[in-house]
């Protein structure tokens, strides 16, 4: 939760793109982590997923024309950014491949037995939903990850992604409903809920 | 808006290489108006160059279009009273022929004597009235040119080697 006294992400942004190094810094300080969880959730990798972290800003940065600030927050744009980052990761990388080489080789990270235990259950889990949602359009996709991935608004969803709420809101339902014909079974009802929960 | 895939155990980003990010991005930030301006130069140096091999090249194209050529129509001659066009795109001239039969044009073998006589005679001088009986008498320019008109006539204009191209037109052929 962050304190009142904070400046809001659009503040800071407003100061980091006229030149204010300290906006950026804290701006990155602010968001890294749910950026770096995000990637990593995906790439399964800390190293990777550190990259995805420094892609995103530097995209963020170099795109700074286009950053849509929603309800005062620079998450929402983040993440959408996050999303692409990690799908078109070694387009992206090429891109940035100076900033990449600069950065200090990853440490070898030796992953706890629990740790690995745990991940071994969640991850089919989340891997059949990852794979359902690959068959749907690039669209409807968004959308899923946007609402249901990220639990953001449909009202956030849309100004993010400069749709109508309604057209959304029937894209949503649309995506949700081929969601629910593929994913197994087997999934858990905590997950499922979560996925149905996404509508309301 | 705690997303789908969060979980305490998920790792951490390490601290050497976030700090390691954060520099470089800081730094990116810090330097983009000195790449900026980099760019910004080198851009135009770059087509700065261009530009001048364009000009260069329709220079030659120029020259290549107003190649000497020899005087075919010997029936006028335009002597110019300068190099330049006026704002209409025409020449300040006057034409001059030789008569020889009736209604017929005579040749004109020496340009430059005849427009030489003119320029003497006063034509281009300021206030010439030709209907006037006594002229005050001008001077001839030391330097006379022989260019080539489009219909292949002589036009004999004031000024050093290279006036003809200046006018798009093309030098006598020796």
């Amino acid at each position: 939760m962050r304190d009142d006294k904070e400046p809001s992400d659009a503040a800071l942004w407003l100061e980091a793109t006229s030149g204010t190094e300290s906006a950026f810094a804290a701006l990155f300080d602010r968001h890294r982590r749910r950026v770096f969880r995000k990637a990593y959730a995906q790439v399964r990798s800390v190293a990777d997923a550190e990259d995805v972290v420094a892609m995103v800003f530097l995209e963020a940065w170099r795109s700074r024309a286009n950053v849509r600030i929603v309800d005062g927050s620079m998450l929402p744009w983040l993440l959408k950014v996050t999303g692409y980052v990690i799908s078109n990761q070694t387009r992206t990388a090429r891109r940035y491949k100076r900033l990449l080489a600069a950065l200090p080789e990853p440490a070898q990270v030796t992953d706890h037995a629990d740790d690995v235990l745990g991940r071994l259950e969640r991850e089919p889990q989340m891997l059949a939903v990852r794979n359902a949602m690959a068959k749907l359009s690039g669209q409807e996709r968004e959308i899923l990850d946007l609402c249901v991935v990220e639990e953001m608004s449909v009202a956030t969803a849309a100004a993010l992604l400069g749709l109508p709420v309604g057209t959304v809101k029937s894209k949503l339902h649309r995506a949700r409903e081929k969601l629910r014909r593929r994913i197994p079974p087997s999934l858990s009802p905590a997950l499922r809920a979560r996925l149905d929960g996404a509508e309301a | 808006m705690t997303p789908i895939y969060d979980d305490e155990n998920l790792p951490e980003m390490t601290g050497r290489r976030m700090d390691a990010i954060r520099e470089a991005l800081l730094t990116q930030v810090r330097d983009e108006p000195v790449t900026n301006r980099m760019r910004r130069r080198r851009r135009f140096a770059l087509w700065g160059g261009v530009g001048i091999l364009a000009v260069g090249g329709v220079a030659i194209a120029g020259t290549a279009i107003v190649q000497s050529q020899e005087v075919s129509n010997r029936e006028v001659v335009h002597c110019l009273s300068s190099a330049e066009r006026g704002v209409n795109g025409k020449f300040d001239e006057s034409s001059a022929t030789l008569s020889r039969d009736a209604g017929k044009a005579g040749r004109v073998d020496d340009a430059i004597a005849l427009c030489s006589a003119m320029w003497q005679q006063g034509v281009f001088e300021h206030g010439f009235d030709p209907l006037s009986a006594t002229h005050a008498p001008g001077t001839a320019p030391t330097n006379l040119r022989v260019c080539v008109m489009d219909d292949g006539s002589a036009a004999v204009v004031p000024g050093r080697p290279g006036v003809c191209s200046a006018l798009g037109l093309a030098p006598e052929s020796n």
